[in-house]
C-alpha cells in the first residue's frame, strides 16, 4: 500500500463514517435534503480544516512537547482505542441525548456533529501521526478523500438508511470499529518498530 | 455553549490525554546532541583508558567512586575490548600513546595465549578460551594493522582466526568456548553476543587478507546470525540488540549483502532506535526515570551507538537501507549527545578521591566499569563520523611507529 491508501484507510477508520451516521441523521432529521446537503459540506470543510491544520503543525507540536514522531504514534493507538470499543459494542461513535435530539442543525453543526463526531480525538491524532509519517501532501489527500465520502454519506442519509436499514448501519459501524482496531496495532507496531 | 455532558467529555478526555503524556509518552531528552560535545565526550572517555592501566597491561576493571576501591574482579574478553577501543583512538586521533596503551594490552594478551593445532587463543591461567576473548583480541589487533599498516601480528591473527573456524558449528553458529584441559570445544551452554564478536573478526580478518578464505566462514556466521541465533538463543524479543553483528554487516557490506541480511540490519536498526528513544525518555524527567526503570550502564547504551553508527554506515552505502539513513543520524546524535551529559567532566572529577579514575567515565550506583568506556568510546567516535558523514571507518593514513608490544 502507498502513503496515501495507508493514510485514507487509517483517516476512514479514525472518522468512521458509518459509526457517525447515526448521530447526524438523529440531530439533521429535521432538516430538508438542501439544508442537510449544505450542513455535511459544511462539517466536511471544518473537519478538513481541522485535520488540515493538525497534520500541518504535528511536528513543531511534538517538538514543543518534546516527544518524537514514532513515540507519539504509541500514544495515538491508545487513543484510538475508546473510539474502536464504542463502535465495535454499538456501532456508533456516539450516543446523543434524547433531550438534545430535536435542535436545530445551526445549533449543533459545529459541537457535537464536527466536533467530536467527525474531528474527534481519533481523526485528530490520526491526522498528525500520518502527517508525520508521510508527509502533509498524502495526508491531506487522504483527509480530503475520507471527509468528501463522510459528507456524501451525510448527505444521503436518510437513503442509506432506507436500503441498508438501521441494522446495515450499525453493523457497518462495527466494522469500523474492527478496522479501527487494526489500524491502531498497525500504528503502534510501526511506532515501536521504527528506528 | 457546551452542555455540561460536552464539558464533562472534555474533561475525561483531557484526563485521558494526561495519563498518556505521564506514561506512554514522557517528554525526551537528549542531552548535549552537539558534535563537538560528542567528540569531546569520545576524547575523555579514551583518555581513562589510557590511564586507568597497570603495569602488567590490565586495565582498571571496577572502580567505585564511594568507597574509593578497585575491584580485584577480571574479564578478559572485556580487556581485549578495551585493547580494540585503544588502536582505534590511536588510528583516528594518530595518538602514540594510544598505540602504547593498546600495545601494553595485546603484551598482556599474548602472555596468555594457548597453542594447538595451528590456532592460538586467549585463555587467562591456561584455563577455558572463551570465543569473544579471542574474536575481540582478533579485532584489537586487526584495529591495530589499520592503524599502523604494521604486519608483525599478521600471523598471530591468522592463528586466532583459525581458532574461531575450529570452533564453528555445523549449524555455522559457535561454541562457546574451547576447553584446554579436554581438548575439546565446550559443548554446553552458548553466549549471545561471542558469535556476533567472531564474525566480526572473521570479516576483518577477511579485509585484511582477501584470498585467502575467511569470507567463506564469515558468510555462514552471517547467515547464521541473521536468519537463527534468536531463536537458537531464546531471544525473547528478537532480534538481540547485537552492536558487533552490525559491525560485521558494516564490514560485509562491500562484499554484497543477501537480502536477508540486508532485512536483518532494517529490524537491527529499529531495535537499537526503539532502545534510544526509550532512553531518550528516561533522561527527560524525573517521572520519565521513574517509569522506564532505573539508570542504565554507559556500556548499553555504548553498545546500541556503537551498533547504530555501523548501521549507518552500512546504510550509507547499500541504497536499500538508504530510507534509514536520517533517521539513524537522528538517535546516533540523540544518544550521543545523552552519553556526553552523562560523563563525568575533568571539573567534577575534581571532588572526588581519584580523580583520574573518575574523569571521563561514566558511573552507576557509584561504580564503573571499564566497557563503558569502551563500548562509549567507541560508539561516540563513530557518531562523530556518522555527524561528519564520514563513511570510511579506517584512519584516512596509517601513523608512522616502530612500537612493538
Amino acid at each position: 500500500m502507498n502513503e496515501f491508501s495507508l493514510a485514507a484507510l487509517g483517516l476512514f477508520a479514525a472518522v468512521a463514517p458509518a459509526g457517525a451516521l447515526p448521530a447526524f441523521a438523529l440531530r439533521a432529521r429535521n432538516a430538508d435534503a438542501v439544508q442537510r446537503t449544505g450542513l455535511a459540506a459544511l462539517i466536511g470543510l471544518i473537519a478538513f480544516a481541522l485535520l488540515a491544520g493538525t497534520a500541518a503543525l504535528g511536528d513543531p507540536f511534538l517538538d514543543w512537547l518534546d516527544i518524537s514522531p514514532e513515540n507519539f504514534q504509541l500514544a495515538a493507538a491508545i487513543v484510538m482505542l475508546p473510539l474502536a470499543l464504542r463502535l465495535l459494542w454499538s456501532g456508533e461513535s456516539m450516543t446523543l441525548p434524547r433531550e438534545e435530539v430535536g435542535d436545530p442543525p445551526w445549533r449543533v453543526w459545529l459541537t457535537p456533529l464536527t466536533v467530536p463526531l467527525v474531528a474527534g480525538p481519533a481523526s485528530l491524532v490520526a491526522a498528525l501521526s500520518y502527517g508525520t509519517r508521510f508527509g502533509i501532501e498524502p495526508t491531506l489527500g487522504a483527509a480530503a478523500f475520507v471527509l468528501a465520502l463522510t459528507a456524501l454519506a451525510f448527505a444521503a442519509a436518510p437513503q442509506l438508511r432506507r436500503s441498508l436499514g438501521a441494522l446495515g448501519i450499525s453493523a457497518l459501524g462495527r466494522l469500523s470499529g474492527v478496522l479501527l482496531v487494526v489500524v491502531a496495532i498497525e500504528l503502534l507496531v510501526d511506532g515501536v518498530q521504527s528506528v | 455553549m457546551l452542555g455540561r455532558s460536552a464539558l464533562f467529555s472534555v474533561a475525561i478526555w483531557i484526563a485521558f490525554v494526561g495519563v498518556l503524556r505521564i506514561a506512554v509518552v514522557p517528554p525526551e531528552s537528549c542531552g548535549s546532541p552537539n558534535r563537538d560535545a560528542i567528540a569531546g565526550a569520545a576524547v575523555a572517555a579514551e583518555g581513562w583508558l589510557q590511564r586507568n592501566q597497570g603495569l602488567d597491561g590490565r586495565y582498571v576493571y571496577i572502580y567505585d567512586h564511594d568507597t574509593d576501591t578497585i575491584s580485584s574482579e577480571y574479564n578478559e574478553v572485556r580487556h581485549a575490548g578495551v585493547t580494540m577501543a585503544l588502536y582505534q583512538a590511536a588510528g583516528r586521533f594518530q595518538d602514540a600513546d594510544a598505540l602504547g596503551a593498546g600495545d601494553d594490552g595485546l603484551a598482556w594478551m599474548n602472555e596468555n595465549l594457548i597453542r594447538q593445532d595451528g590456532w592460538a587463543a586467549l585463555a587467562p591461567g591456561g584455563g577455558r578460551a572463551k570465543l569473544g576473548a579471542s574474536a575481540l583480541m582478533l579485532v584489537a589487533v586487526a584495529e591495530r594493522r589499520l592503524a599502523t599498516a604494521d604486519p608483525q601480528h599478521d600471523e598471530l591473527m591468522r592463528e586466532l582466526g583459525r581458532f574461531i573456524v575450529a570452533l564453528q558449528r555445523g549449524d555455522d553458529g559457535f561454541y562457546v568456548a574451547w576447553l584446554p584441559a579436554e581438548r575439546a570445544p565446550q559443548l554446553e551452554g552458548t553466549s549471545r553476543f561471542f558469535p556476533g564478536e567472531a564474525f566480526w573478526a572473521l570479516a576483518l580478518l577477511h579485509e585484511a587478507f582477501p584470498g585467502e578464505g575467511w569470507d567463506g566462514p564469515a558468510r555462514l556466521a552471517a547467515d547464521f546470525l541473521t536468519t537463527r541465533r534468536d531463536e537458537v538463543e531464546d531471544v525473547s524479543f528478537p532480534p538481540l540488540a547485537d552492536q558487533w553483528t552490525a559491525y560485521g554487516l558494516a564490514e560485509m557490506v562491500e562484499w554484497g549483502l543477501d537480502d536477508h541480511h540486508v532485512a536483518y540490519a532494517r529490524r537491527l536498526a529499529e531495535r537499537f532506535g526503539f532502545l534510544i528513544r526509550m532512553e531518550a525518555q528516561r533522561q527527560g524527567s524525573a517521572l520519565g526515570t521513574l517509569l522506564r526503570g532505573g539508570e542504565i550502564r554507559a556500556a548499553a547504551t555504548g553498545t546500541w551507538v556503537e551498533g547504530m553508527a555501523a548501521l549507518w554506515r552500512l546504510a550509507s552505502v547499500d541504497e536499500r537501507l538508504a530510507d534509514l539513513r536520517p533517521e539513524i543520524k537522528e538517535r546516533l546524535a540523540c544518544a550521543g549527545g545523552i552519553l556526553a551529559e552523562q560523563q563525568v567532566s575533568g571539573e567534577e572529577s575534581a571532588n572526588y578521591a581519584e580523580p583520574g579514575l573518575v574523569d571521563g567515565a561514566w558511573f552507576i550506583g557509584g561504580e564503573t566499569r571499564m566497557d563503558d568506556q569502551q563500548h562509549a568510546f567507541s560508539g561516540l567516535l563513530y557518531t562523530v563520523d556518522a555527524l561528519d558523514d564520514r563513511i570510511q571507518r579506517e584512519p584516512d593514513a596509517p601513523m608512522t611507529t616502530d612500537a612493538s608490544p
